[in-house]
């Protein structure tokens, strides 16, 4: 899985960043916030939104001496998020403040077998599906399927080799693979 | 090794693979209910930071932003491309290098008046602390400035008809290192027939002359010839 070909304007949206450029921080914003918030929200932060916003102010903080194209950006941008989602969920943790979460209606469905059971597990399910994993596995598969990261990527942003990223996935996706089994036969 | 390798259990999972994809896939169908179509709203100063930019921007001004975006493209660039340009702003030195040593050439030409102050004499063997008088007709080089004796080492290279003789005593006073003995090659023709190799040891010779007469060369080919001119000035009034 790896996300589409780069924009030609990719070069220029690094740099024009790099600088301070309005243009390029509204572009990035635009590319990667909604991606951003759906990961949080996946990992159980509840005021997902007002967290993407401190994600991106640190990203624009660092962002002068960031090097690479828009896919390093990419994994950048997450890796923040992946920090900022880790010290939001430990203060949540000390404080024990919890929110129910009110998840949108996905319009986008496939005609996938597995893929019509798990959406029939319904949206408002989805956060509580991914509570069923362990918080790595968590992490890798939001962070493959949410932050269109590679593997390497992945490992990056959570500090593990390649090799236990692919398990943790592997794993996640058995677990998920269960509770698609078990809506199926329902 | 495995490409799960780093799992002790994990060498079992290969199997699964190609399920895997399909399970990933239809998983990030449903995932992707958690993202918005839109983005969702910023804090307050995060819109500002995107209306307004970065303030480091505003402090680096857009010369610096210009050189950050050139440094990008040539960073963009292949290997290829930047041995090309390289290549090229090498051949556009030597040609100004070049084009230096035809402007200041004049200057040194044998029609020049000062080309009849003697030349400096050839390398004399130490003398021994037994025959101090060996050193006698230095005091008439001492009575001549520091100036006077940058401006003669300027000239030596091309000053005399047959320079050829004089780019050892250049190559050796005047810290004329590798350079000043095709130096000699270059000025001793002092006509077109200089080639690449002239112009390169032109401009190391002018670089001594600039650096010697006013000492604000930045730069090899620059500062040789305005110092080869700020010379003759001199040398006219």
């Amino acid at each position: 899985m790896g996300s589409a070909g780069a924009d030609p304007r990719d070069s220029d949206l690094v740099v024009g960043a790099r600088v301070g450029q309005p243009w390029a921080l509204t572009e990035i914003w635009t590319r990667h916030s909604a991606a951003v918030a759906g990961h949080l929200r996946g990992r159980g932060v509840t005021d997902a939104d007002d967290v993407t916003s401190d994600v991106f102010l640190a990203v624009f903080e660092r962002i002068g001496g960031f090097h690479g194209d828009d896919e390093d950006l990419r994994a950048f941008v997450f890796t923040v998020a992946h920090h900022r989602a880790v010290d939001h969920l430990r203060r949540r943790a000390r404080r024990g403040v919890a929110a129910p979460y009110d998840a949108q209606a996905d319009p986008r469905t496939t005609a996938s077998a597995e893929t019509e059971a798990l959406v029939r597990l319904g949206d408002a399910r989805v956060r509580e599906l991914l509570m069923t994993l362990s918080p790595d596995q968590r992490d890798v598969i939001l962070l493959r399927v949410l932050g269109d990261l590679t593997l390497e990527q992945t490992a990056l942003v959570v500090g593990k080799r390649v090799g236990a990223v692919k398990a943790l996935q592997h794993r996640a996706l058995a677990a998920l693979r269960r509770v698609v089994d078990q809506a199926v036969s329902l | 090794v495995t490409g799960y390798g780093d799992h002790e259990d994990v060498p079992s999972l290969r199997r699964d693979v190609p399920a895997d994809d399909a399970v990933l896939s239809a998983a990030g169908t449903v995932l992707r209910a958690l993202v918005q179509d839109a983005p969702p709203p910023p804090s307050a100063a995060l819109a500002r930071v995107i209306a307004a930019g970065l303030p480091s921007a505003d402090g680096r001004g857009r010369v610096t932003a210009w050189a950050a975006r050139t440094a990008g493209k040539v960073a963009g660039l292949g290997a290829a491309a930047k041995l090309l340009l390289a290549a090229g702003v090498a051949v556009a030195g030597v040609g100004g290098a070049t084009t230096a040593v035809e402007l200041s050439h004049p200057a040194h030409s044998p029609s020049h008046p000062r080309i009849d102050t003697p030349p400096r004499a050839r390398p004399q063997p130490t003398p021994t602390p037994a025959a101090p008088a060996a050193r006698v007709p230095r005091p008439t080089t001492s009575a001549v400035t520091s100036r006077q004796r940058s401006e003669d080492g300027e000239r030596h290279p091309s000053g005399r008809p047959g320079t050829d003789d004089g780019r050892q005593v250049d190559g050796g006073r005047h810290g004329g290192d590798t350079s000043s003995s095709v130096s000699g090659d270059g000025g001793s023709s002092g006509d077109s027939v200089a080639g690449d190799t002239s112009s390169t040891d032109s401009g190391g010779s002018h670089h001594n002359g600039g650096g010697s007469s006013d000492g604000s060369g930045s730069g090899p080919d620059g500062g040789g010839s305005g110092g080869s001119g700020s010379g003759s000035e001199r040398g006219d009034g």
